[in-house]
C-alpha cells in the first residue's frame, strides 16, 4: 500500500490526531478503498483485543510483595519519624524537662548550701573576733570582711 | 507516593492494591507466563518502594509506574532471565492459565477466545520490544500516546509509528487466523 495516510489510520482510530489531521484522513478514506479496508481491519482488531480476558495475578502475590518490602531496611525519614513519634517523644520530653528542672533546682540548692557552709566555716574560724566586733546579721556579702578581719585588725583598721 | 517515599508501608499497600493488576497484565504481555509475570510484578513493586524518593509530583504517577515497569521488563528480557514462550501456558486440562473457566462462557466462545489469545500472543512476540511495550500500554492499559512517549522517552511521532506498526501486525495475524490459517506462529504480519 502506498498511501501515506495509512500510517495515520491507527492514530485516527485512537482519537490521537488533531481535528485537521482527522478531517484529512476522513476525506482520504472516502476515496481510497484500500485504506478503508485497512481501517476496518484495524477497527475490528482493536475491538477484539479489548474483549480479551485479562491476566489476573494471584492473591499470594500481594503477601509476597508486602513481606519483601517489610524485610527491607527502613529509609532514614521513617527511622527519624519513629524516634520522634508522639508516643515516644512526649514521655521522653517530659522526662528530659523534669531532669533539667531537677538539675537546676539541685544546683541552686547545692550552691546555696556551699555558700552557707563557707559562711559558717568563716564564722567558726573567726568566731572569737566576731565576738569582739559584735557582728550581727552576717550575710554572704560580709564574708570577705569576715575572712580578712584579722588582717584588718593587724593594720589597725577595725 | 510521598508517604511511600517516607517508608509508609500502609500507603504502599494501598498503592499496590490500586495498580498491581495493570502491572501484572503488562508483565504478562511481555513474558506470556503467569509465574514469570508475577515475579516481574513483585520485582517492579519492590523497586518502586525502594526508589519512591525519585518520584516527582510533577509526573503522572501511572507514567512513572510504567516507566519503572517497562524498563524492568525490557532489562530482564534482554538479560535472558525470562525466555518468552510463543504459546500461553496451560493448566492440567489444557486451558490457558489466565483464561476464565469455560463454564464462564459459551464453549465455542471460550475456545475462540483462547485461540485469539494465542494468536495475539504469538503476534506480540514477533514485535520489537518497543513496539510490544507501546502496544501493550495503548491497547491493554488505555494510555495516551503522550503518556506512552514519556514512558519510553520517545517522541509522540515515534510512538504513533510504533503503535501503528504493532497494531497492523497483530491485525494481520488475527485476520489470517480468522481466514482459517490457524497457524499464527508461522504466519507473517
Amino acid at each position: 500500500m502506498s498511501c501515506t495516510v495509512e500510517d495515520e489510520l491507527t492514530a485516527y482510530l485512537d482519537g490521537e490526531l488533531s481535528a485537521v489531521e482527522a478531517a484529512r484522513v476522513r476525506t482520504h478514506l472516502a476515496s481510497c478503498a484500500d485504506c478503508r479496508a485497512t481501517e476496518a481491519l484495524l477497527r475490528r482488531t482493536v475491538t477484539e483485543l479489548a474483549a480479551l480476558p485479562a491476566f489476573e495475578p494471584s492473591v499470594g502475590l500481594r503477601r509476597r510483595v508486602l513481606a519483601e518490602v517489610d524485610a527491607l531496611p527502613r529509609p532514614w525519614p521513617e527511622r527519624l519519624r519513629a524516634w520522634f513519634r508522639p508516643a515516644l517523644l512526649a514521655p521522653t520530653g517530659v522526662a528530659m524537662a523534669a531532669a533539667v528542672v531537677v538539675a537546676v533546682v539541685a544546683g541552686k540548692h547545692v550552691a546555696t548550701e556551699r555558700a552557707e557552709q563557707r559562711t559558717e566555716l568563716a564564722v567558726a574560724e573567726h568566731y572569737e573576733l566576731l565576738n569582739d566586733y559584735e557582728v550581727v546579721g552576717l550575710s554572704g556579702d560580709d564574708l570577705d570582711v569576715v575572712e580578712h578581719l584579722d588582717e584588718l585588725q593587724k593594720e589597725g583598721r577595725p | 507516593m510521598l508517604r511511600v517515599a517516607a517508608g509508609d508501608t500502609a500507603a504502599f499497600a494501598a498503592l499496590y492494591d490500586r495498580h498491581h493488576r495493570s502491572v501484572a497484565r503488562f508483565a504478562h504481555r511481555f513474558v506470556q507466563d503467569a509465574g514469570k509475570a508475577e515475579e516481574l510484578t513483585q520485582d517492579i513493586f519492590v523497586k518502586l518502594f525502594r526508589h519512591a524518593g525519585r518520584y516527582r509530583a510533577t509526573a503522572r504517577f501511572k507514567t512513572f509506574l510504567f516507566r519503572v515497569a517497562a524498563n524492568h521488563c525490557l532489562n530482564e528480557v534482554r538479560r535472558g532471565e525470562y525466555r518468552v514462550t510463543h504459546v500461553p501456558e496451560h493448566d492440567e486440562e489444557g486451558r490457558p492459565m489466565e483464561m476464565p473457566a469455560p463454564e464462564a462462557q459459551a464453549p465455542d466462545r471460550a475456545v475462540e477466545g483462547r485461540e485469539l489469545e494465542a494468536t495475539v500472543s504469538a503476534a506480540l512476540q514477533r514485535l520489537s520490544e518497543r513496539e510490544r511495550t507501546a502496544f501493550a500500554l495503548c491497547r491493554f492499559e488505555g494510555m495516551s500516546y503522550r503518556d506512552i512517549a514519556e514512558v519510553l522517552s520517545a517522541s509522540e511521532a515515534a510512538v504513533k509509528s510504533l503503535i501503528h506498526r504493532a497494531t497492523l501486525s497483530v491485525a494481520r495475524a488475527v485476520e489470517a487466523w480468522q481466514a482459517g490459517a490457524r497457524s499464527p506462529a508461522r504466519s507473517e504480519a
